[in-house]
Order: structure tokens, then C-alpha cells, then sequence
């Protein structure tokens, strides 16, 4: 987004946006986005501005449903291990375009489904992108990059989406290979110029805390469980680093733990404020004399979340949940510092 | 960087001259590139009995790396004949190009294959040869099977070589290097499809100018590939003879893996840091030890993953594995059971990768590939499928096709029982 694009967009918006965007404009005139706050906290944060987004439009395949939209281009921040590094868009990049994909039969979002997007603009140019996995705190897990989309227009866009990445605790036979949905759509600096921009107030950009989700249906944001309202028997829920790790059990659930020793642990790893499924860590539990893996897994009711079968668990027995790997998904801005560093949790 | 009297840098017509093709593209290479190509041989028992013999003949780096012929094409062929009639011609065909170039990097290095479909039409696959049809090798990709019946690799440090080589297949040129052609592959075939490329350092940095690549310009001039790394280690190649099949009438044969992959360099470059791009290319713990310098020359010959931890474990410790830390898995006596004769190339107007391997069974090629998806990984681990994966976020496979190169004396219309004029 140009400088000039991004003030037409301010006008939009509101006396306390602009305001806040011209001091910016004139101490970083090469920056598009208010700067960073100072001192931001290691867990979820208020950003310094949230976006409104435009639906490209939502796509049926089978059970399927895969929702394509679009933003402003924007900061956001890749994960490898315990490091992040900051992406700026580029000058060429026009829109921050958005993937989100759910089982709709099981009412679950999928939150690993790997899409490629394929996109023809109106002077016929095509554009092809892998998303990067990301969180946001308006759209909770969703795929999404910088792209540079061209004039304004109808455009024609594909995506193929592969669902079977995640483990399922229904007998859903998911495809082998990616399926593909269709997309048309109009787009336009006038659109992008309408949408929502709201500054947050300068006292509260970089406290503790989230900006609520986007007002989109359960299923396509996918929140989870509240841990009062999870459905299996709650061993406890603590919160450290902006994650709630809800701990739960049962005999069996669906096809997983059906052995007459076992116990099925569940961790629904969240973010707090939100309750986002936190997808892409590697968590693994201390229980009964032994550390089980907690594999990602599905579940219509409980959403995303980690899970083992654990042998000879008794009802008071101890369990230590550890993060060996934190939440590897890229973030958008209120989440780069978070979920980070957590030590193990006793439940 | 020399240039031409209208201005063009040499170096980027020769590569665009490979990508265009056609007699005119030949024509000025020949003006331009002011090399004389050895001439070849008229006595095919002084050539190797494998096809695939290429590395005695290549050049190779100073830490005694093969370096790759630089420019490559891929011809594809249909055939709709008898072939007891037009054995004769094919193999006339192939001995003109030997007796054109010398078989070196310097002159011509090439191999002629043929798919399941080819062997199929004949009544049955090729025998004791493990040759499936192609297919999708990932749940993420859906590529277009490439089923023609043969395909022509050509490969040289010339350009003007791989077109001349071509244009005279395709029955366009009744001289090559100066000496007669005396039959066309065409001849007996018909021309499907051109597919080109190169590799070495500086090509992919003066063919930068496609989609799938920023318009920062961000590959280095020493970079022999996209991605900015070296990867013809020795050490990270299979032998030729490991290759090679062993028993049965293709004995002394390969089996040819090519795929074709789409490149995003811009998530490469302009948003993964160079500690993230050397994480995932080669591990962690390079990175993190600042282990790679450029390109990665200072590793010698071979990418040094030996004392690497486990993928498994950086997987789920670190939330990231690296790209030959997980091909460490297939590794036997040390090296892979794979042999890449991969190039880069810009046809369709995009980076991409024609990702050309050997091996004795294309079953290699499938367990070498289970291992860069690394599912077990991602299934269980921070690590995605695509997300912190090694290099998967950036390729997206288009093409995949399977092929057997036949000994050198089984390359002309060979039957499925191996027979032969």
C-alpha cells in the first residue's frame, strides 16, 4: 500500500486515527503502520491499530468450506523456534489476502490445511502463493500473506486446500490429495479504502490483553471450549506466557484411547482473552511414570487441541503438560511476543 | 560482463537463447559464444555402457564436487510405430549426436529414456525394473503426470550445444557441431515438448527477472541455484553406481525421476531472514553456529549434517527441521540413494526447478521424498506440513514423470523383455 492510499484510507476512519497516523507520517515517513509500542509484554497484547477485512467470498467443496478475504497489507511476524522475525510489506503488495478453511458436517475449523492460492487479475496476470499459517487476533488461525494483486476489478481466484493434516477422533476419511475451491471476486482501492481502520488508544496499545474477533461465525474463526464449558472432565486450566492450557480427560474419545486401561488426556492449548486454538507446538505430558506425546488432533467438539492415551492414569494422579516447542505460527501484530518460554505446568 | 554491440550482456542471451529455442536462437549463439566444441566419436564401444555416465566426464569444483553441465533441455517424444522398423533410425539418430560432441560437459552429455505408458504400449512393463506409473507423492500436490513415451535429457556447458543438439533431433538441422546428422529423432517420433534450464553460478542470478522471483533482484551472483546454496555435494549424491540397476536385461540402466516445481522466492528473500533460510535448507544448528558462509563453498564436499541432531528431535524441541537434516534418514553407507541432475529454469515465465533424479528404483526416489515431507514429523510436532518444514512452504510440484534410461546399447526402441536390434 502506497502512503497516499493508506491517508485516502485514514479519511474513513475517524479524527482519532489520523491523529494518530500523522505523527507517525511525519517522525517515520518511510513506515506505512504506526510504530511498534514500547516495552510490549510477553504475552497477548493490544496492537496499535486493528483492520477491517472484505470477504472474497466463502466456497463449498463437499464438507468442505474454505472462506477467502482480504485486508490492508500489514506487519506480521514468521516463528522458528523461539525466535520471530518481523515481515514488512513490500511497496508492490496491495492487500494481505486470507485463507480459512472448516469441516462444516463437523462444525470444526480446520486450522492446518496447507492452501495455495491461484489468482488471475483483470489484465489477465496471474499470482500464486503459498500462505503462511498465521494468528491474528481478529481471525484467529487462518493462512495469510502479503500479495501484490494489481488494478481494480474482477478477479478470478483458486484454492486448493488439503485437509488430511491433522488427526481426527471421528472416522472422517479426509482426501489424499488437496481440493480445490473457486473464487471470483471484485476488488479495489475503493474497497480497501472503506474498510474499518481503528487506532487504539495510545493508553492501551501494548497492555495485556486482545481486541475481540472479528464478529464471524464460531465455526470459521474457531474458538475453543471455554475451559467451564469443555466438554470432558477438566483436571484444571492454567494460564502462562498468553496460553491457557485446559486439561482434560476421559475414557475414550471417538476412535482414540479405546483400549480398557487407557485414558484419553486432552490439552486445548489457547490463547488467552480469545481462546484461539494454538496449532503448530509440540506438547507432551508427564503422566502416570511416563512422558506420552500429545499429538494434534481434531475433535467436532473440542476443536483443535493435543492429546495422548495414556495407560493406568487413576482420577487424582498428577500431570505435568510441557511445550517442548512453542506455537510456531507466524502472528500478527498483540501476538509476536507471546507463548514463548513456558515452564512445565503441573494439573 | 562482456557485451554484445546492441548492449545485451552475453550471458543473459545465451540463457534466454536456451529458454526461446529455434534456429535463429541457434544462430546467434553461434555468433556470440565464441568457444570451438570438441567433436565426438564414431566408435560407441569407447563410450560408456550407461548413459547416465556422466560424472568421469564433468567438471568438477575444487573441493571435488561434480559440477553440473549448465544448460539443459528436456525433450519429450511420442511414438506410434513399429519398432523393429525404426530401431535403426533412432539409434543413427543418437550416434550423430556422439559423433558430433564429445561426451563431456564441454561437449555433450545426454541420455534418452522411456516411460511406464511406452513400455505399456509394448504389452508390459520393462523387466526387473521398478517403474510405476507417475503419481502425486504428497497430499498437498495434484501434478500433471507427464506420460509421453521418451524423453531426451541434453546437457552441456554451452548453450549453443543443448540447441543445436535439439534442433538437429527434431529434424531441423542436418548438421550439428559441423558434422552430418544422419536421422532425426523425429524420424521415428513426434515432438511433444520443449522443457529448458541451467544451473551454475551466475545463471540463476541473470535469470532473476520472472514471477516467483521479487523484483529486488535478491539472488547472488554467485549463487549456482535460486536459492542461493550449493547442493551438488558429494557428499549429498548418490553414487553412479548406486544408481544403476543390477540384474536383468537393463542391467547397467536407471531409473529417471523429473519433476517440475514452482518457486516462491519472494517468502524466500524478501520475508525469511538468512539464519531462517539456512535453518531450513540445512539445519538448525548451522544457523545457529553461523556454520555457512555464501553459498555454502566452505563446506567442502559435503553439507556437513553428520553430527546434526536427529530431524525428529529438532522437530519437536525447536519447532523447525531443516531440508538435508531430514534426507539423513535415507541415507546408506553415508550417502544418498538418490542422484540429482536437478537444474532451474524460467519456462512459463517463472522460477521454477526441473528436479531430474536417478535411481536404481524409482522407489528410491518415493522413500527420499517420504523423507522430505517428513509426515510422521508433522503430524505429531510444531512442525507443519509446509510451516518450518524445511523448504516445502516454497515449492509447489507441477509435473512429475518416470522414465528408464536403458544401457547405452538398449537406448533405441527397447522392447519390455530388453530386446534390441
Amino acid at each position: 500500500m502506497r502512503r497516499r492510499r493508506f491517508l485516502a484510507g485514514l479519511g474513513a476512519s475517524g479524527l482519532a486515527a489520523s491523529a494518530g497516523c500523522l505523527g507517525f507520517l511525519e517522525t517515520e515517513p518511510g513506515n506505512r503502520e504506526p510504530p511498534l509500542p514500547e516495552d510490549r509484554p510477553d504475552e497477548p497484547y493490544y496492537p496499535t491499530h486493528y483492520e477491517g477485512m472484505e470477504m472474497a467470498g466463502t466456497s463449498a467443496n463437499g464438507r468442505y468450506r474454505a472462506m477467502l478475504s482480504y485486508t490492508f497489507p500489514h506487519r506480521f511476524w514468521t516463528v522458528t523456534g523461539e525466535e520471530t522475525e518481523r515481515v514488512d510489506f513490500e511497496s508492490s503488495e496491495d492487500a494481505h489476502l486470507m485463507v480459512s478453511v472448516w469441516d462444516d458436517e463437523a462444525g470444526v475449523a480446520l486450522p492446518a490445511t496447507s492452501p495455495r492460492i491461484e489468482y488471475t487479475n483483470p489484465d489477465g496476470e496471474t499470482g500464486r502463493v503459498n500462505p503462511w499459517q498465521m494468528l491474528s487476533q481478529r481471525m484467529g488461525v487462518h493462512y495469510g500473506d502479503n500479495v501484490e494483486l494489481g488494478p481494480d476489478g474482477d478477479y478470478e481466484a483458486t484454492v486448493q486446500v488439503s485437509p488430511g493434516g491433522t488427526r481426527r477422533t471421528d472416522d472422517v476419511q479426509v482426501p489424499d490429495g488437496p481440493l480445490t475451491f473457486s473464487f471470483s471476486f471484485p476488488f479495489s482501492q475503493g474497497r480497501l479504502r472503506d474498510l474499518e481502520f481503528t487506532d487504539v488508544a495510545g493508553d492501551r496499545e501494548g497492555t495485556p490483553g486482545a481486541v475481540d474477533p472479528m464478529g464471524m461465525d464460531a465455526v470459521s474463526v474457531g474458538r475453543s471450549p471455554a475451559a467451564e464449558a469443555f466438554p470432558l472432565d477438566v483436571r484444571g486450566a492454567q494460564t502462562a506466557r498468553g496460553v491457557e492450557f485446559v486439561v482434560a480427560t476421559a475414557d475414550e474419545r471417538g476412535t482414540l484411547a479405546t483400549g480398557s486401561d487407557e485414558t484419553y488426556v486432552a490439552v486445548s492449548a489457547r490463547s488467552a482473552h480469545s481462546r484461539f486454538p494454538l496449532a503448530a507446538a509440540t506438547l507432551s505430558v508427564d503422566a502416570a511414570g511416563d512422558t506420552h506425546r500429545l499429538v494434534p488432533t481434531l475433535d467436532p467438539d473440542l476443536g483443535y487441541h493435543y492429546a495422548a492415551a495414556v495407560p493406568g492414569l487413576g482420577d487424582d494422579d498428577e500431570l505435568t503438560v510441557r511445550q517442548d516447542a512453542a506455537c510456531q505460527l507466524a502472528r500478527h501484530e498483540g501476538y509476536e511476543t507471546a507463548f514463548f518460554g513456558i515452564d512445565p505446568m503441573e494439573f | 560482463m562482456d557485451r554484445d554491440q546492441r548492449g545485451v550482456p552475453r550471458r543473459d542471451f545465451l540463457k534466454a537463447a536456451v529458454a526461446i529455442g529455434g534456429a535463429s536462437a541457434l544462430s546467434a549463439c553461434l555468433d556470440r559464444e565464441q568457444v570451438s566444441v570438441p567433436t565426438g566419436t564414431d566408435d560407441p564401444s569407447s563410450l560408456p555402457a550407461r548413459q547416465h555416465a556422466w560424472n568421469a566426464h564433468a567438471a568438477r569444483d575444487d573441493a571435488g564436487n561434480v559440477q553440473p553441465p549448465r544448460h539443459h533441455v528436456l525433450l519429450h517424444f511420442d511414438y506410434d510405430g513399429d519398432p523393429e522398423a525404426d530401431r535403426a533410425t533412432v539409434e543413427s539418430a543418437l550416434r550423430s549426436l556422439e559423433r558430433a560432441y564429445e561426451w563431456s560437459n564441454d561437449g555433450l552429455l545426454f541420455t534418452f529414456g522411456y516411460t511406464p505408458a511406452y513400455f505399456d504400449a509394448l504389452g508390459g512393463p520393462p523387466a526387473g525394473v521398478d517403474l510405476p506409473r507417475p503419481e502425486a507423492l504428497s497430499d498437498l500436490e495434484d501434478p500433471t503426470l507427464d506420460e509421453p513415451d521418451a524423453i531426451l535429457h541434453l546437457a552441456s556447458d554451452h548453450a549453443q550445444v543443448v540447441l543445436g543438439a535439439g534442433e538437429a533431433m527434431r529434424g531441423e538441422r542436418d548438421t550439428a557441431n559441423g558434422e552430418p546428422v544422419d536421422a532425426a529423432l523425429t524420424d521415428a517420433f513426434s515432438f511433444v515438448e520443449r522443457r529448458t534450464g541451467f544451473v551454475g553460478t551466475g545463471l540463476p542470478a541473470d535469470n532473476q527477472d520472472v514471477d516467483g522471483v521479487p523484483d529486488s533482484e535478491p539472488v547472488d551472483g554467485d549463487a549456482p541455484l535460486y536459492m542461493g546454496f550449493k547442493s551438488d555435494f558429494e557428499g549429498s549424491q548418490a553414487t553412479e553406481d548406486r544408481v544403476t540397476i543390477q540384474s536383468g536385461p537393463f542391467a547397467g540402466g536407471t531409473t529417471q525421476h523429473v519433476s517440475h516445481i514452482d518457486l516462491d522466492l519472494r517468502q524466500w528473500y524478501e520475508q525469511d531472514s538468512r539464519e531462517q533460510r539456512e535453518a531450513k535448507m540445512f539445519c538448525p544448528v548451522h544457523a545457529d553456529e553461523d556454520r555457512i558462509e555464501g553459498t555454502g563453498e566452505n563446506l567442502g564436499d559435503s553439507p556437513q549434517l553428520d553430527d546434526s541432531p536427529p530431524a525428529e528431535q529438532s522437530a519437536r524441541e525447536e519447532g523447525i527441521v531443516g531440508h538435508g537434516q531430514k534426507l539423513k534418514s535415507v541415507r546408506e553407507d553415508g550417502r544418498p540413494i538418490i542422484l540429482r541432475r536437478d537444474f532451474d529454469s524460467t519456462d512459463g515465465g517463472r522460477a521454477g526447478v526441473h528436479f531430474l533424479a536417478l535411481q536404481r528404483e524409482l522407489g528410491d526416489f518415493v522413500t527420499t521424498r517420504d523423507a522430505m515431507n517428513a509426515d510422521d514429523i508433522s503430524s505429531e510436532t510444531a512442525v507443519g506440513r509446509r510451516t518450518n518444514n524445511g523448504i516445502r512452504q516454497y515449492l509447489s510440484v507441477t509435473n512429475r514423470g518416470n522414465y528408464l534410461l536403458p544401457p547405452r546399447d538398449l537406448r533405441a526402441l527397447p522392447t519390455p523383455e530388453g530386446g534390441d536390434a
